[in-house]
């Protein structure tokens, strides 16, 4: 049953019951200033770019080429990779890794410093040959000369 | 590891454009053509020296068996074009002591003539070094070739015939078409040699890829190839009382080594001859008595046919023939005639004769040369045609049986015979043994055919294997070795 109130409790209580139920002024300022940002967003679309760019790859970029230098007219040189100075000797004065096949310019083409077997892999009928490499001749990070000598294929 | 084995592993029988392999499967593989059968069945053996032998585990032999792979240390060139591992070279492989491979070309022999200095260039090419420079060399020829114009004889060819292993030697032959005289002929009887030929020539090849040279020489010449023919008969007189030509004593015919293919035998050319041997004694005295008077007149025959490689006999056949005629002859009476004749043809034989007392000719019956042949002797031309074709039976009562060369390859040769009989108009072939570098191949063959259709029962096809030793004959179809 209803509590009985006097007419200035009654309108206390509405009173406080608006108040509560829209805010104090300082409350109401802060949602319509939200709403106004979100209109923003929504009209210049900068969330929707975002969300898109961020399921994008990105692209690669565009690389130049080293460049080279010009062959045909130079002498004779040793080696074709990247020379970086001397490395750090290895402890052991073993072979220092990457190993570089020396090359020499012959007619403007680059040649592999290689000797093959005369003889070469024969074909079971002995009617063709495929070339076995017999001297390798490289070059060890250290600048050192690496030589390997390969065995010959049977029947060279 | 063993060392990787790598090259051609497709070997066997070729026919209708199929290769055979030892599993029983099949590859499509292409037969090059050529108009005559015999070059469709040419194989070369191509043997480099040193080559490593091959080594298969049992798991290796066990997949090679399955897929049908063939590894050999050796290679053949077959057919007209002479295709290694079924490419086309239209050459031979030399195989240098250095152990270059040079492709020399046979093509470069075509357009030499008669009566003519053979002068020209060989090309030899680099072969077999995969990715290597290219290398060709022309190797220069001179040559008198001793091959005197025969008129008759149509052009002449130069083709390669054999091979040596290595390479370092091969045989050119130089020949006329026989076809060229069966048509004029009138023979229809289809080819068995194909080729006449008129001489032989022995290519040498030395050096390497520092010193690569050729040489050029007459192996046979047209004069040796052609063999030596000749022939005496007793000389024949006329009766002056009767008229009878009188013919009395021993003959003989011969062609001898008639040279009909050439070949290797451990790199020494070995000739390959037919030989014909052709004797016999006439006797047609003069008659005898008057009114009546008589003769009897006799003649006996022999002929041996022999093909040969070098001294040893590959075939032999044989026949012999006599004769027996009785005349009797009486003024205002018929005449009396009797005679009696024998064959005897590779075993077989067969007697004629009848009786004639109303024997119509005024004239005397005489014997002859039997066994008729077609030897020739006094001339090129004719010592020419001592190869191929021979009637070796012909008589008057049934028999017709011709002789032939069969010529089945560069490397596959034999003897046939063709037997017709008049009387039943029944025919057949005689596909008889046939030699090969390696030997005999004993295999016979009777084949029906048609007394009107002398390609029925034509079987010109077939090669020899001369990695395997393995001889296919008598095929209808191009057969080949690779």
């Amino acid at each position: 049953m209803a509590e009985n109130l006097t007419l200035q409790q009654q309108r206390q209580a509405i009173r406080e019951g608006v108040t509560a139920s829209r805010g104090t002024g300082a409350q109401m300022a802060q949602r319509r200033r939200a709403i106004d940002n979100a209109m923003i967003e929504r009209r210049t679309g900068k969330q929707v770019v975002a969300d898109v760019n961020s399921l994008n790859k990105a692209e690669p970029r565009q690389k130049l080429l080293p460049e080279t230098t010009p062959v045909g007219s130079l002498p004779p040189l040793i080696g074709v990779g990247p020379w970086n100075g001397p490395g750090v000797a290895s402890p052991g004065g073993g072979i220092a890794s990457p190993l570089l096949e020396s090359a020499t310019l012959v007619d403007g083409v680059v040649t592999p410093d290689r000797e093959y077997w005369p003889g070469g892999l024969l074909s079971s009928d002995g009617l063709f040959v495929l070339p076995s490499i017999k001297t390798l001749n490289l070059i060890d990070a250290n600048g050192a000369e690496v030589q390997i000598q390969l065995a010959a294929p049977a029947g060279s | 590891m063993t060392v990787p084995v790598w090259g051609c592993p497709w070997h066997g029988r070729v026919q209708d454009n199929l290769l055979t392999l030892p599993n029983g499967e099949t590859l499509p593989w292409t037969q090059a053509p050529h108009s005559s059968p015999s070059r469709r069945g040419d194989t070369h053996l191509v043997e480099a020296p040193n080559v490593p032998s091959i080594v298969r585990t049992p798991e290796d032999q066990a997949l090679d068996a399955a897929t049908g792979r063939q590894w050999k240390t050796s290679a053949i060139l077959s057919g007209p074009d002479n295709s290694l591992h079924g490419t086309s070279l239209g050459g031979w492989i030399y195989c240098a002591a250095d152990g270059s491979r040079w492709l020399i070309s046979s093509v470069d022999f075509e357009g030499l003539a008669w009566g003519a200095t053979w002068d020209g260039t060989v090309t030899a090419r680099r072969f077999g070094l995969l990715g290597g420079a290219a290398d060709e060399r022309e190797l220069p020829f001179s040559l008198e070739p001793g091959q005197p114009l025969i008129a008759e004889a149509g052009s002449l060819y130069v083709t390669l015939h054999a091979v040596s292993p290595d390479g370092s030697q091969a045989i050119m032959m130089a020949y006329v078409n026989e076809g060229h005289y069966r048509t004029g002929w009138g023979i229809t009887v289809p080819s068995g040699l194909q080729f006449l030929p008129v001489g032989f020539y022995l290519i040498t090849l030395s050096g390497g890829a520092d010193d690569l040279t050729m040489d050029l020489s007459a192996l046979y010449g047209q004069e040796q190839t052609l063999g030596t023919a000749g022939s005496e008969f007793p000389p024949a007189t006329r009766d002056q009382d009767t008229g009878a030509s009188v013919q009395v004593g021993p003959w003989f015919a011969y062609y001898r080594d008639r040279i009909v293919a050439a070949w290797f035998d451990n790199g020494v050319p070995v000739p390959v001859t037919v030989s014909m041997e052709w004797e016999g004694e006439i006797n047609n005295p003069a008659p005898t008595g008057t009114s009546p008077t008589t003769r009897t007149s006799t003649a006996a025959a022999s002929l041996t046919l022999s093909l040969k490689i070098g001294t040893a006999v590959v075939d032999t056949i044989t026949a012999s023939a006599s004769q027996a005629i009785f005349e009797h002859k009486q003024i205002f009476e018929p005449s009396y005639h009797e005679e009696s004749s024998s064959y005897t043809v590779e075993g077989e034989t067969k007697n004629y004769g009848f009786i004639d007392d109303d024997y119509g000719s005024s004239g005397w019956s005489s014997t002859g040369a039997m066994l008729l042949n077609s030897y020739g002797g006094d001339t090129a031309q004719r010592r020419l045609e001592n190869s191929g074709w021979n009637m070796i039976a012909i008589d008057d009562f049934d028999r017709f049986w011709q002789c032939d060369i069969q010529r089945y390859s560069n490397n596959l040769i034999g003897l046939r015979i063709r037997k017709n009989s008049y009387v039943d108009t029944s025919a057949s072939y005689d596909y008889r043994v046939a030699g090969h570098p390696a030997g005999v191949d004993p295999g016979t063959l009777t084949m029906p055919a048609s007394a009107t259709d002398t390609r029925v029962g034509h079987l010109p096809y077939g090669s020899y294997n001369p990695q395997t030793g393995d001889v296919i004959r008598n095929e209808t179809t191009p057969v080949c070795f690779v």
